[in-house]
């Protein structure tokens, strides 16, 4: 039985996604709550981009996992080319993320948080 | 796993199961069969027969919207009627056409297509169609009491409160939308436990079609992307009848808010309008290159990815409130970003073509109309990704152009184009070659000189939603060649209607599988059964017919796979997730009474609700929870073998014994769409909180006093309570689980009472302010959940008196189980919502 | 009139109109609406490009007789899919986070506030001093200073209404609650129109404003003419 969240399961396949969608979430709930409780500009655009570094990272892990898991996933047969489709599908569904979340960040770097 | 599945039958044998098939599968005889069906096809010809009937209602509402347009000063139409008609059309195509077409398509073809012989829960999918259609009468019907809703399809507050609309049209609007909204709310349930769970033996997740990849997606995007208008409805509509307040900015409300709730499910819902037709494209762009799509998994990825990049673009649809420009931002990336995958898929299919060799057909000539006109509204799309320029024409006719370019371009053509490749498949006939190539062009120029134009129009200042237009902005000229080439477009698309219709009966006898496609649905000969396939198939290949000449025969013989109807019931297989490895038979109900009836209570109820006879409405609504437990009682089968023979040498559990049981997963689908109605509620209280200064409002206080803490352990006794069925259960079979489940009713009324006096004893009446009406709401909406696992937790007890549930079948147990662990995890959230973070915060 | 509409014509039929207007957000009197113009005309070649070059790849798709190998097609997919939308769209994603800084007005320092409220169906226009008094008051008909930055305090009465001048700039929502301010400079005298631009009921289609702009003497004059009484003596 694969585990959750691995390469080889639909959840897995999702999941670098799901940490775009944590970390897009976390950002504009960050900027929302500092210009609405009045906390530091600068604090808090700081603040965005640190939380960029660990989504990247466990992007990037996830996506390593998955291409370490599509060259183990065996010679022949339907069981290994399907494994080797979803650890394929997960490492592309990565870079697509990194996108995603490059994309996210690049405002931080454009604006100050509350104008 | 192939031929060696085959039974060599005595002779007769075969005929007398195939008519044994036809028996168990087909419809009752007249209109009581027809009341009473239940199968996939039937209710998905009925729903896309009743969406088209929709499209033709919202149609003629834009021809008069058209005709008041077409020169500056006409009085076609009042301000009143105008507004009316611009509303309901808006409302009509985005929720009574665009999704439940698209529904309709999905299961039809799904199961036809997965190799299955149903879809998991018939009665719940007649249930939705019943559910569709009573609630666009119901929007409807506001017109015959001279009550239509008249605010717009985003029904924006406070216009739409009870100080700016004193009639009920808004009413009619919240209840009637969310009543349709039923039906996509159960297809979600039954389109995702189907793919994952119903797929012929052998379709693992590599050799799924891209078309049930993308109504997997589509069904994810529903469960989360609803819920939120769900709540909005209910928020706005309690405010308008109950005088609560959410918002109203006097009482601490906020009228962002609603734009916050309607945007976080609009803009999946145009993505959950488009990817089916993507899905579509991927099939018919496939059999016309005739060679296998290119980049399946490309577009597997570029669809997943557009369904979660779809949840983050909603305020672009708010650029101009005045909200922070970094926020703006933040939208604006990723409604750029979501061009990305979109792009992704258009390469895919141009590339599979230039790998292919095409060959153009009518459905192929709809595509390229497809390609042009979605492309092209793709790119406008991108423009108003762009803050600044989305600030000169948002809300004015570039936008209208906008939406019409990506909805008719990315719904409508994919949509004809299907219409027009599957036509053969339903009818056994071919359309006409001339009508429906006519009707096409008629669709393509008209669309485009209508709604080119427009683009220009919202350039020159020409707003949305207004009646009429001053004559100095020099944009009637356009809008008379608008109107003019709109009613073009009209007669192309009742064309291709009536062309579809007539096809039916005047259309030229086809053979099987005339575009020589290679996915399963065109293995079924003409007419097609009631069981689509005699054998369930087994495939080793993405397109299965290619290759495998001789599938189609050895389907229409009940030599295989759940060939033998011997128990008498409907019977479909359950494979694995991601291996598609036989797990399971599935037995499925026949045709019943209780999906109509349930629909009907449920109209009666709202109808009550919106005439104020509120006492009415309880009245009907015991009878419509005693409906419910009527029809939860019919399933399952005490007497059914908890093994029976799928084929030769396969035996399969029942699904009552199989941990992936169809019910299961049913559960988590709901709990899914549950907890993102919960997230939306937890959302508006965080969001209320943000702009309000005390909170809460003097005299009000929370706290964690000690009757609420009696409160959360009580809830905390439901769940062990819950938890320990399953090892009691165990030991003592069925009969054991009354204890249990006893005690976790009893703790759960304990709850109730407990927190009701929790909240009442520091929270004011819920029209003083917005903190009392969302607290009141937060608490108010956990209390259902928790009378409602009470319910169920009693229900499963009396089965297990009964001998429905036991050890080896555990299923119910499972779902009560889990629906109080669920209602538990909720409740200990909103406590913590409601008592600690007051005094935090 | 802006010549590039002309030079559009010929590719877009339906331009008979030409781009000239009183609410033409393609006629800008504006810096804002002239950034913003210069960004559509971008967007415009931009988007018609690559329209062509898709139709030109689904045409030449159709009739192709040798076949693309695995290899070309996944090229043609990453390529035209991935790297050309990324690149192109990162672009545009900085150029337009940075554009929604500079049209908002923020670089230089207002030097003339006026506070306007929608309400069901008319704007009203209060002219504050530097010290935040009402000098002038009007209604349907704004009145603005040449060649001067003007900070719009933008209120609602009832629902949500929207102020939108577009030959100046961008609109804004008025919303009830809420403040929301707009920076607008006009740099051609004259009249223009503006119109509420969000959905606020039965006359929302005429709820539209007059804008006069005025040569600075002019608007003193126009100021004086449309004075209110102080605050403790009647109201606007």
């Amino acid at each position: 039985m694969a585990r959750f969240a691995s390469p080889s399961t639909l959840a897995g396949i999702a999941a670098p996604m799901a940490v775009w969608a944590v970390h897009f979430v976390v950002l504009y709930s960050l900027q929302g709550l500092a210009c609405g409780e009045g906390w530091s500009q600068r604090g808090a655009s700081w603040a965005m981009l640190a939380l960029t570094v660990p989504a990247l990272a466990a992007i990037t892990w996830l996506g390593l996992r998955a291409l370490r898991a599509a060259r183990a996933a065996g010679a022949a047969g339907p069981a290994a080319r399907r494994a080797r489709f979803a650890a394929q599908a997960a490492a592309l569904c990565a870079v697509l993320a990194t996108v995603a979340v490059l994309f996210t960040v690049v405002p931080v770097l454009l604006l100050p948080a509350c104008r | 796993m192939s031929e060696a599945r085959m039974d060599t039958l005595p002779p007769g044998e075969n005929s007398r199961r195939l008519a044994a098939l036809a028996r168990i599968w087909n419809n009752a005889p007249g209109w009581r069969g027809q009341l009473t069906a239940v199968n996939h096809g039937t209710v998905g010809l009925r729903f896309i027969a009743t969406g088209f009937a929709f499209l033709l209602a919202g149609g003629a509402l834009a021809m008069f919207i058209r005709l008041q347009l077409a020169w500056p000063g006409n009085q076609v139409l009042d301000p009143e009627r105008y507004a009316q008609f611009v509303t309901l059309h808006g409302t009509t195509m985005m929720f009574l056409f665009a999704v439940p077409i698209m529904e309709g398509f999905a299961m039809y073809l799904l199961p036809k297509m997965l190799g299955a012989r149903d879809l998991p829960f018939p009665r719940l999918g007649a249930f939705g169609y019943w559910c569709y259609l009573f609630g666009g009468l119901f929007l409807y019907s506001g017109l015959l009491f001279g009550e239509a809703p008249d605010g717009g399809w985003f029904m924006y507050v406070p216009l739409t409160d009870a100080t700016y609309s004193p009639g009920r049209g808004v009413d009619f609007w919240l209840i009637g939308v969310t009543f349709a909204e039923i039906a996509a709310v159960t297809a979600a349930v039954e389109l995702i436990v189907a793919i994952l769970l119903c797929r012929a033996p052998g379709m693992d997740i590599r050799r799924m079609p891209l078309f049930a990849w993308a109504m997997l997606v589509t069904a994810f995007m529903i469960a989360f992307g609803f819920p939120p208008l769900i709540l909005g409805s209910i928020l706005l509509e309690i405010q308008r009848a109950f005088g609560f307040v959410f918002f109203d900015v006097a009482r601490g409300g906020d009228p962002l808010l609603w734009q916050h709730l309607f945007w976080l499910f609009g803009h999946p819902e145009v993505y959950i309008i488009f990817l089916p037709a993507a899905g579509v494209v991927s099939m018919v762009v496939a059999t016309f290159a005739r060679r296998p799509i290119a980049g399946y998994l490309w577009i597997v990825l570029a669809l997943v990815t557009t369904g979660f990049l779809s949840f983050g673009l909603w305020v672009h649809h708010m650029f101009a409130v005045g909200i922070p420009l970094l926020a703006l931002a933040f939208f604006s990336a990723a409604s750029m970003a979501v061009a990305i995958p979109t792009g992704i898929q258009v390469f895919a299919w141009l590339a599979t073509l230039w790998a292919g060799r095409p060959w153009l057909r009518v459905p192929m000539l709809y595509l390229v109309g497809f390609f042009i006109t979605f492309v092209g509204g793709g790119l406008t799309g991108v423009m108003v990704a762009l803050v600044p320029f989305d600030w000169q024409v948002h809300d004015t006719h570039f936008v209208v152009a906008h939406l019409h370019y990506v909805l008719i371009g990315g719904l409508m053509f994919p949509m004809f184009a299907g219409l027009y490749y599957w036509l053969p498949l339903a009818s056994g006939r071919m359309p006409s070659e001339s009508l429906s190539r006519t009707a096409f062009w008629m669709v393509f120029v008209g669309f485009h000189l209508a709604f080119l134009p427009m683009h220009l129009t919202g350039l020159l200042g020409m707003t949305r939603r207004a009646y009429s237009y001053p004559e100095q902005l020099g944009v009637h000229w356009l809008n008379l060649l608008s109107t003019a080439a709109s009613f073009v477009l009209a007669a192309g698309t009742v064309a291709i209607l009536i062309d579809a219709a007539l096809c039916f009966r005047h259309g030229r006898p086809g053979r099987r599988n005339p575009w020589r496609a290679g996915t399963l649905e065109w293995a079924l000969p003409h007419p097609v059964p009631a069981y689509n396939f005699a054998s369930l198939p087994v495939v080793a290949d993405r397109y299965p017919l290619w290759q495998d000449r001789g599938l189609a025969a050895r389907t229409a013989d009940a030599t295989g796979l759940l060939g033998d109807p011997a128990s008498g019931r409907r019977e479909s297989m359950g494979t694995s997730i991601l291996g598609g490895v036989p797990e399971q038979v599935i037995r499925l109900p026949g045709s019943s009474w209780q999906p109509l009836l349930a629909a009907l209570a449920i109209a009666a109820l709202l109808a009550c609700f919106i005439a104020r006879l509120y006492l009415g409405s309880v009245l009907v609504l015991v009878v419509l929870l005693g409906q419910f437990c009527a029809w939860a009682w019919t399933t399952g089968d005490r007497h059914a073998p908890a093994r029976v023979q799928a084929g030769p040498r396969l035996g399969l559990p029942v699904q009552y014994a199989c941990r992936n049981a169809p019910g299961w997963w049913a559960l988590v689908v709901t709990l899914l769409i549950d907890g993102s109605l919960f997230a939306s509620l937890v959302f508006a209280y965080f969001y209320l909180w943000l702009g309000t200064e005390a909170w809460p409002p003097a005299p009000m206080h929370a706290g964690a006093d000690p009757t609420a803490r009696v409160a959360l352990v009580l809830l905390g006794v439901c769940w062990i309570a819950a938890a320990a069925s399953a090892r009691l259960m165990r030991r003592g079979g069925g009969r054991a689980l009354a204890l249990p489940l006893g005690v976790a009713a009893l703790a759960g009324a304990g709850f109730l009472r407990a927190q009701w006096q929790a909240v009442a004893s520091g929270t004011g009446a819920p029209g003083e302010h917005a903190y009392a009406s969302v607290v009141w709401t937060l608490a108010g909406f956990h209390s259902v959940h928790v009378a409602v696992a009470m319910l169920v937790g009693l229900f499963v007890a009396a089965r297990g008196q009964r001998g429905y549930v036991g050890a080896e079948r555990p299923l119910e147990q499972r779902i009560a189980a889990a629906l109080w662990a669920y209602v538990a995890a909720q409740g200990a959230i909103a406590w913590g919502v409601i008592h600690l973070f007051p005094e935090w915060a | 009139m802006d010549r590039r509409c002309w030079l559009a014509a010929p590719i877009v039929p339906p331009l008979l109109a030409g781009c000239a207007g009183p609410q033409s957000a393609l006629d800008p009197a504006g810096p804002s609406a002239a950034a913003i113009a210069g960004i559509w005309w971008g967007l415009f070649w931009m988007a018609l490009v690559v329209w062509m070059l898709v139709t030109a790849l689904l045409l030449a798709g159709l009739r192709r007789r040798r076949h693309l190998s695995e290899a070309g097609a996944r090229r043609m997919i990453v390529a035209g899919g991935l790297v050309l939308p990324t690149g192109v769209l990162l672009g545009l994603l900085v150029h337009g986070t940075l554009a929604s800084d500079r049209v908002s007005g923020r670089s230089a320092d207002a030097s003339h506030l006026v506070a306007v409220t929608g309400r069901q169906w008319h704007w009203d226009f209060v002219y504050l001093g530097d010290d935040g008094r009402p000098l002038a008051a009007s209604t349907d008909l704004l009145a603005m200073p040449l060649g001067r930055m003007v900070e719009f305090r933008i209120e609602s009465a009832d629902v949500i209404h929207s102020f939108w001048i577009p030959r100046l700039g961008g609109k804004i929502d008025a919303i009830p609650g809420r403040t929301n301010v707009l920076r607008l400079r006009a740099d051609q005298a004259g009249s223009i129109r503006g119109q509420c631009a969000e959905f606020c009921g039965l006359e929302h289609a005429f709820m539209g404003f007059e804008v006069q702009v005025l040569a600075p003497a002019e608007y003193e004059a126009w100021l004086r003419d449309n004075a209110v009484a102080q605050a403790g003596e009647g109201s606007p």
